[in-house]
This record gives structure tokens, C-alpha cells and sequence, in this order.
């Protein structure tokens, strides 16, 4: 019983994780249909420079916003600079954003050095409540607690205020959306903001949570990309399930079955690939 | 058909190249050349799928892992000759090929792109996690190269031309391969698939089809790889090597055939002299797919071929 | 037996043909027969239910009501799949050819479709010299043999559309229907169309809409006009062209 319990609290903890990441990629992917390779990169980013905050002034918050913003710049750059004229032609995104983000890991990788490192999580993060005869480390109750919060503010943002209207116009139809006065180029330029912010927020708590090296980005990838397959491209609310159906899978299958656990992590995408093929709560293709 | 009269050029002086200048070379040379010929069965491959059905699947390397590791395995495991482990290598590469291919062909467009890539993905994470089977990030060594015939396959050029035969073979297979009706029909695909559906072709049978027979060229060069290398690592499989074999086919000239030959030389030279120079070459490197991606994404035998045609009508 | 005495086949039939859209009726009991080896024009204003009749003949549409035959067969339940199998072929107004491929090779994989030897990935295709052959003698009967080597894309838009009548041909079809195939061509180019046309077997059987007159009336033997979706009248050509009736709805009351 205590193993479950554990167990499932892991789960959500490393979901919620997942869900920062997938659901960058997901509303990236949702606006502008493409694969942005250098997702990760925005996570390791976030990371790196969210270390180097705490180093230096000792204040994890001020990590989370600055990692944030500078990644959100970062994305805005990218989209303005490298994106912008090729939407639909998906092999040649994917190959600039791999550029791009072989040049970020290669920059992290000078700029803080090969070895893994870690970020401390502060005082009154560490230890863990006590419920009976469970432990649940704070740190992670608090990873759970910002991703339910960051859901719950795009959530409203998506469905209830007037910009968040725009861009789901912008999502759905662009032409139209953009006969209606709707300035989509700068709708996919802050829908892409906010999905590397997502990413850059990610890497500061996952960095405090297991630690940050170079070619963490390149490993994380295919776990968002099952989440955003698996939750269906372009929806927020299929990346939580998403994130949380994948984090599961692999958390129980490291516990259960570690030999083949990335395997196990294989079987919901196949399951989603063969019945609905966009994805839980994806729209159908046609 | 003149137009195409300066691809068999450009195919006459590289297999001409290739065949004199190996004994002229520094051995160091002549095994990038070697790694150059494995990497160009991959990238033909892939040729097909991208340059002649517009099919981009990003997971190939995902294929030339498994054949690396099928042949690598039963060589050290099982004890299976040179001849044994390849065959093993292509039919593996040909049965996941064809399992995985009935997943991905459910998507289509950037779908497949991404469900292509994270296919390779899961491949590399089931090789680094079953380590009882594939060593986990330590990898399998101690692949020995093959005597045949009593020739030593350690001098780099009696290698390099026994791979040569390899990639030769391949070569005349695909080059009937995209000469013959089906290969046609693959085109017919690209320029209009629904045209094709009307004339009544099963199009995601050819496609499947097309898919598998990448597939199987992939492993073929995976198994290659793994005694050219005499060691395999999961890294064969991750997202940088897939994305490379990419650029390899698109900066070359994708739809050519004879652009994966160029782009896989490219390619492995910048890796292997550009790091020489500099630490920072994987910036180099970035540089080389943005550059590509934004300014010449037909690669340079298709840069070379709107040279011609402006030419002509001018 | 003289050929007169040779009674022909009809090789489509119309029914009283309707096909209403919830308040909008498009096409308006039609009847028509259309006799084996003939060349029927539909002609009529803009919204006379040309285009609608086409597609309720070829089966991409479903009738409200009436029947259709084909060689004295029921077709109105069948599907447009099963109707192209029973010969029945027609022409897009937009051209869908492949681009990269030779005038030779699109004809060949139009015929090669519902063969084996699409599947053959060892010996080029090149070696199938019958499919050549077939591909060959259809590009003559369009007039466009000498262009068989260049690739599509570097063809004009005039020799596009004589290259899709041609790839309906590629499936002998017994019937083919011609949608507009002058839409989009120059004099000359529509001349050249005509021609072509004119030039037929007369074992096909050829119905076509066209708004350009002269072209309509050099190819026809008989003419339908239609008006509202209704037919308002038919017969040949010449008598069609000097009828005053036929003249006002043109110009006139519409």
C-alpha cells in the first residue's frame, strides 16, 4: 500500500514536470505545426541560468522569473528571426531548430562546463510533510502545486479572456482569424513566448528536482513528445492527461520493470497511434 | 531527360574518385571515406522516403541502431560470422521496420515527422535501458572484422574497398529500385496523392512498402557500422544522429540519389576535420543546418539543377 | 442491315432527373437520352444545373429523384467508384497532373493503376514497352505524341488540359464526360482542343459542358440547353443556334 501511494505521489510529482515541458511543446506545436526540436534546449537554458541565479543571489524565486523571461526572449528571438517565413514547410523548421539547438547545448556546455550540476532547493522547500506514516518531500508537493497553477492560469487565459479568444481564432483558422483583424504574427510570436517560458520554468524546477547536464535536452525530447502524442498536438488540457498518463507509466515501469521501462513508456503512444491517432483530446485530422 | 545527365556526372567522378584514391590516401582518410560509404546507404535510404515519396521520416537512424546492435549482438553473443550477423542485422531492421511502420503511417504530414523522431527515441531508450541485452550506455564492443578469403579487414584499405562492394550493391538496387514501376508510383505520390488514390493505387501500401525497404538499406548500414566501428553505443540511435542523416540527404540534393553521397561526405568531413580545429564545431555544425534549411533547402545538387534550368531557358 | 436500320444503344439515359437542395431545386426533370458514339453539348446561362447534372450522371452527387442508365443499366443507387468501372470517365476543370514526371509517365501510371505490375521494383519501367505502347496511342488521339519526353511542368496550361482528357482516356472509358475542357484556353489553344476533340473515336460516347459556343457547337451533334435547372430545349445544333427562345435566355429574361 505504502508502495503505490509513494509511488503515485512520484508520479504526479515527475508529471507535473512533464506537463511544463509538453505543455510548451503542445501550444507551440498548436499554433504554428511545428516540432520545435529545441524545446529542450529551452528547458536546459532555463536551467542552467536558474543555477546560476541561485548561486548568486540565493533567491529561487528570482531564478524561476529571470530563467523565465530570459527564455521567453529567447523564444520570441527565435520565432521572429528564424520561424517567421516558414510556416508549413515542416522539414526545414525542424532543421533550423535543431541548429538552434545544437547551438544551445553547445553554448550551455561552454558556459557552465560538462559536469552534472545541481541546484539547491531553498530552506523552506526541503524536508517533507508528514501525513501519518507517509513522507511527501515539500519540494515536490510544491512542483505538483505550480503546475496545477500554471494549468489552471492558461486555462482561463485560453478559454475566458479575449486574447486567449484570439489566439484559439488564430489556432484554428489563421486566414480567417487574420481577415477578422486578428494580428496573428503576433499571436504565434507570444504563443511561442509562452511556450519556451513554460520550458525555461521547467528547467529551474527540474534542475532543483534531479539535477541538469548537458544533453539532458536531446533526452528529455522524447518524453514530451509522447506527452504532446499521446495528449493530442495542440491541446493544453491532453498535455496534463498526457503528461500525467506517461509520468505514471514510466514511474511505475522503473519500479516494476526497469529493464524495459522506456518501452513501457512506448506502449500508450502505440495504444493512442493505432485507436485515435491525434491524440486524446486531439481534433480529428480530416 | 538532360537534366539529369549532370547527376551521372557528378555519380561517374565520385564511384571514380572513390575507387583511385583510397591507396594515395593517409589511413586516417581512408576511414572517413569508409564511415563516408556506410552513412551513404542510410542516407540513400532515406532519400527514397524523403526526395521521392515526400515522406520525412526523421527516425531512420533509429533503424541503422538496430541493425548496429542486431549484428553487434549476435557477433559477440552468439557467435554468429560476419555473414550471419549482417543477415541478422537486415532482417531485424526489416521486422521493426515493418511493425513500427504500421504506427507511423497512421499520421500523416508533420504528424509523421514527429511520430518518425520519437519512434527513434523510444528505440534509443529501450537500447540504453535494457542493459542486460545491449550493455545500457556502456555499449557492446569487441566487434571483429571479418577475414574473408584470408584478406586482413584491419588495413583500412582492404576494408574500405570491401565496403565499397557493399555500397555499390546498394547503390544498383535503389538506382532500379526508383527506375521501375513502383518507384515511379512513389513520385506519382509526391506530386499528387490524391490523383494517385483515384487511379486506383493502394498508396499507403506503397508507402508501407517504401518504408520497410528504407528500413532494411538502414540496418544494412548499421550492421556495417558496427564492425567498420568495432564498437556501438546508444548514441547511434539519439536525436543528433537522426537529425544528421537528415541534413546529410537535404544538403546533398534530396530526390537525386546522388545527393546523400555528397551530403554524407560533407557531413562526416565537418565532423571529424572541423573538430581538429576547433572545440566548438558542433556551432559549426548548427550553422551548417540553419544555413541550409533557410537558403538552400533543395541542397546543392539542387541548387546546381535551377543553375541549369535558368540556363537553359535563358 | 444498312446503319440506319442498326438500332443504336443509348448509352446514357436521364429519367426525369431532379435533384433538389432543401428549397433549391438544381436540376429540374430532366430527360434526356444520349445515343452510343454520340456528341451531346449541355449548354445554358450560368446556374442552369450544367455542372449538377454532370455530377448527378457521373455519381458524386445523389438524385432527389429520377433515374439514370448507363447502357441501358440502373444506375442511380451506384457509387461514382463503380460507375468509372463500368467505363463511365470525366475531366476535373482543375488540371491534377504530375508534375515532375514525363507526358509518357503520367499516361503510364494512369494505366498502369489497376495493374500488377505497379508493384515490379526490380526492372524499369521502361522495359514495359506494351504500357508505352498503350500510353503512346492515346497521346495521339489528344495530339500531344511529339511532347511525350517533357516533363508536365514545363508544359502550358492549353497542353495540361489536353493531357487530362487524355488521362481519362487512359481508363477507356465508354462514356466520358467533359467539364469546361476549354475553360482557361486561349483561341488558338481552344482550336487546337476542339480539333482534338472532334477527333474521337466514335466508340466513345462524349458528353460536354461548355460555355464557349462555337467550340460547343463544332463538336455537337445534338444540344441540350439548359434553363433554371429545367431542360428547355434540345436538338441540333443549327437548330438550337437559330432558335430566339434560346437566344433570350441568354440575353434576355435569364
Amino acid at each position: 500500500m505504502e508502495f503505490w501511494i509513494t509511488q503515485t505521489f512520484n508520479g504526479l510529482s515527475y508529471a507535473a514536470l512533464l506537463f511544463l515541458l509538453g505543455g510548451g511543446m503542445t501550444l507551440i506545436f498548436g499554433i504554428m505545426k511545428i516540432v520545435n526540436i529545441a524545446h529542450g534546449s529551452f528547458y536546459l537554458v532555463g536551467g542552467y541560468i536558474g543555477l546560476t541565479i541561485v548561486l548568486k543571489t540565493g533567491n529561487f524565486y528570482l531564478a524561476l522569473v529571470v530563467a523565465a523571461v530570459v527564455v521567453a526572449l529567447l523564444g520570441l528571438v527565435m520565432e521572429r528571426i528564424f520561424l517567421r517565413n516558414l510556416a508549413g514547410k515542416d522539414l526545414r523548421q525542424m532543421l533550423i531548430t535543431t541548429g538552434i539547438a545544437l547551438f544551445l547545448q553547445d553554448l550551455c556546455l561552454l558556459v557552465w562546463g560538462g559536469d552534472p550540476r545541481n541546484l539547491s532547493v531553498p530552506k523552506y522547500l526541503t524536508g517533507s510533510f508528514e501525513l501519518g506514516e507517509f513522507y511527501f518531500p515539500k519540494f515536490r508537493v510544491f512542483m505538483i502545486g505550480s503546475a496545477v497553477v500554471l494549468f489552471l492560469i492558461l486555462w482561463v487565459f485560453q478559454e475566458k479572456t479575449r486574447v486567449g479568444a484570439m489566439v484559439r481564432a488564430s489556432v484554428d483558422n489563421s486566414e480567417m482569424a487574420g481577415g477578422l483583424g486578428i494580428k496573428v504574427p503576433l499571436v504565434t510570436m507570444g504563443v511561442f513566448s509562452l511556450g519556451a517560458l513554460l520550458a525555461g520554468f521547467g528547467g529551474v524546477i527540474g534542475c532543483a528536482f534531479m539535477g541538469i547536464y548537458p544533453g539532458l535536452d536531446f533526452e528529455l525530447l522524447p518524453f514530451a513528445f509522447v506527452v504532446v502524442i499521446v495528449g493530442g498536438m495542440g491541446n493544453l488540457t491532453g498535455a496534463l492527461l498526457g503528461a500525467f498518463i506517461v509520468a505514471m507509466i514510466d514511474n511505475f515501469g522503473k519500479a516494476l520493470f526497469p529493464e524495459v521501462a522506456y518501452f513501457t513508456l512506448f506502449a500508450p503512444m502505440a495504444v493512442v497511434l493505432a485507436v485515435k491517432p491525434t491524440g486524446l483530446m486531439g481534433k480529428s485530422q480530416k | 531527360m538532360s537534366d539529369g545527365k549532370y547527376l551521372w556526372i557528378t555519380l561517374g567522378i565520385l564511384i571514380a574518385a572513390a575507387m583511385i584514391l583510397p591507396p594515395f590516401l593517409p589511413p586516417f582518410w581512408v576511414m572517413l571515406l569508409t564511415q563516408t560509404l556506410i552513412y551513404t546507404i542510410a542516407a540513400m535510404a532515406l532519400d527514397l522516403l524523403i526526395g521521392y515519396t515526400d515522406m520525412a521520416s526523421l527516425g531512420q537512424a533509429g533503424f541503422l541502431a538496430v541493425g548496429a546492435y542486431s549484428a553487434a549482438i549476435l557477433f559477440t553473443r552468439y557467435g554468429f560470422g560476419f555473414t550471419g550477423a549482417m543477415i541478422g542485422a537486415v532482417l531485424l531492421a526489416i521486422v521493426s521496420s515493418a511493425v513500427l511502420g504500421l504506427l507511423a503511417l497512421r499520421a500523416a504530414g508533420v504528424y509523421f515527422l514527429m511520430i518518425t523522431l520519437a519512434i527513434a527515441m523510444v528505440i534509443w531508450g529501450l537500447i540504453y535501458r535494457w542493459v542486460s541485452m545491449t550493455g545500457g550506455d556502456n555499449g557492446i564492443a569487441g566487434i571483429l572484422r571479418p577475414n574473408p578469403l584470408g584478406i586482413d579487414m584491419f588495413d583500412p584499405i582492404h576494408f574500405f574497398y570491401f565496403i565499397f562492394a557493399f555500397f555499390i550493391v546498394s547503390l544498383v538496387l535503389m538506382l532500379l529500385f526508383i527506375r521501375s514501376p513502383f518507384g515511379k508510383t512513389l513520385v506519382g505520390i509526391k506530386d499528387s496523392e490524391s490523383r494517385m488514390i483515384v487511379l486506383g493505387y493502394n498508396v499507403w501500401l506503397h508507402k508501407y512498402l517504401v518504408f520497410i525497404i528504407a528500413g532494411a538499406f538502414s540496418g544494412l548500414a548499421g550492421g556495417l557500422y558496427a564492425f567498420y566501428n568495432g564498437f556501438v553505443s546508444p548514441s547511434l540511435s539519439d536525436l543528433a544522429h537522426c537529425m544528421a542523416i537528415v541534413l546529410m540527404v537535404t544538403i546533398g540534393g534530396p530526390g537525386t540519389l546522388v545527393g546523400p553521397i555528397i551530403g554524407a561526405l560533407i557531413i562526416i568531413l565537418l565532423e571529424n576535420i572541423v573538430s581538429i580545429y576547433t572545440e566548438r564545431w558542433v556551432m559549426v555544425l548548427s550553422a551548417v543546418y540553419v544555413i541550409t534549411a533557410l537558403y538552400a533547402p533543395q541542397g546543392i545538387l539542387g541548387w546546381i539543377g535551377r543553375l541549369m534550368k535558368s540556363e537553359r531557358a535563358a | 442491315m444498312t446503319t440506319e436500320d442498326r438500332k443504336a444503344r443509348i448509352a446514357v439515359r436521364c429519367e426525369g432527373v431532379t435533384k433538389r437542395f432543401g428549397g433549391l431545386t438544381a436540376v429540374n426533370e430532366v430527360w434526356v437520352d444520349v445515343e452510343e458514339g454520340a456528341r451531346q453539348a449541355i449548354i445554358g446561362p450560368n446556374g442552369a444545373g450544367k455542372t449538377s447534372l454532370f455530377r448527378l450522371i457521373s455519381g458524386e452527387m445523389a438524385v432527389t429523384s429520377g433515374k439514370i442508365r448507363i447502357f441501358d443499366r440502373d444506375v442511380t443507387r451506384m457509387s461514382g467508384h463503380r460507375r468509372t468501372a463500368l467505363g463511365l470517365g470525366r475531366t476535373f476543370q482543375v488540371t491534377n497532373l504530375f508534375p515532375t514526371l514525363t507526358v509518357a509517365e503520367n499516361l503510364v501510371l494512369a494505366i498502369m493503376g489497376l495493374k500488377k505490375t505497379k508493384y515490379s521494383m526490380l526492372a524499369p519501367l521502361a522495359f514495359h514497352r506494351d504500357l508505352y505502347q498503350a500510353a503512346g496511342e492515346i497521346l495521339e488521339m489528344v495530339g500531344m505524341a511529339e511532347k511525350s519526353r517533357h516533363l508536365v511542368e514545363n508544359l502550358s496550361h492549353g497542353e495540361h488540359r489536353q493531357i487530362e482528357i487524355a488521362m481519362a482516356l487512359a481508363l477507356a472509358p465508354k462514356v466520358l464526360l467533359l467539364d469546361e475542357p476549354m475553360a482557361g484556353l486561349s483561341q488558338a489553344e481552344s482550336h487546337l482542343m476542339t480539333d482534338m476533340i472532334v477527333g474521337l473515336p466514335r466508340s466513345i460516347t462524349i458528353l460536354i459542358i461548355e460555355h464557349d459556343m462555337q467550340a460547343a457547337f463544332r463538336i455537337a451533334d445534338h444540344v441540350c440547353v439548359l434553363h433554371q435547372g429545367a431542360l428547355f430545349c434540345k436538338g441540333a445544333p443549327d437548330e438550337v443556334r437559330s432558335n430566339d427562345d434560346v437566344r433570350k435566355i441568354y440575353f434576355g429574361e435569364g
